[in-house]
């Protein structure tokens, strides 16, 4: 299990897919996996999307749970300003 | 859906997963030869932490070194057995990413760039959504 640490710089989503970009460093972006085909409707994930819309126009500081080499997100946690 | 896949990094056999980082920096050196530092994080099941590996291209050449990079532009973080599948053309990066099994960080647009264009077994168009 890994942390990354960052701010929202960009949400994509579409019916297909589900990305979040986050900004780690000034110089440093990671970019994570909401959902991509099918898996759109699993549990959290509704969750997270509203909390990341909230992050990405309050500019707060979210951290992201994964796999250490994966882009899945597994949790989202949001961080008071 | 089919995505971009690279060139063969291990040609003629299977070599120390070093030559695959020395073929890397030898593409990139003749493709554009373009200032880039690239780190490899290799993840191995006995390992706690991941293995740094860089590769760094500059305007005297290329050095692939066993260490992390200092600065660098994009880190691939995969496990091993996913780098060697990517390294013979099996496996594209972007489906790797897409499937759980590699993270990228840095600079996302310098990434596409080199691993799915630079370091690309042939030119491929981007699915409309990674443009």
């Amino acid at each position: 299990m890994a942390l990354s640490t960052g701010t929202v710089s960009c949400l994509n989503l579409s019916d297909g897919f589900g990305f979040v970009s986050i900004k780690t460093s000034p110089t440093t972006e990671e970019a994570f996996i909401l959902w991509f085909g099918n898996n759109r409707s699993a549990g959290p994930i509704a969750l997270w999307v509203p909390e990341l819309q909230l992050a990405l126009a309050r500019s707060l500081t979210v951290v992201i749970q994964h796999a250490t080499s994966s882009a899945f997100i597994e949790a989202v946690r949001i961080n008071a300003p | 859906m089919s995505y971009v896949r690279l060139q063969k990094l291990t040609e003629p056999m299977r070599p120390e997963i070093a030559t695959t980082f020395h073929r890397v920096a030898e593409i990139l050196k003749t493709k554009n030869g373009r200032p880039l530092q690239l780190q490899f994080s290799i993840v191995d099941k006995e390992a706690e932490e991941p293995t740094p590996w860089s590769v760094a291209i500059t305007k005297e050449g290329a050095q692939v070194e066993a260490k992390a990079a200092e600065r660098p532009d994009v880190e691939i973080i995969t496990a091993a057995e996913t780098w060697w599948e990517i390294a013979e053309g099996k496996l594209s990066p972007l489906e790797a990413f897409l499937t759980g099994r590699l993270r990228v960080r840095g600079h996302i647009e310098r990434a596409k760039r080199v691993f799915l264009q630079d370091l690309a077994a042939a030119p491929a168009q981007l699915p409309d959504w990674l443009r």
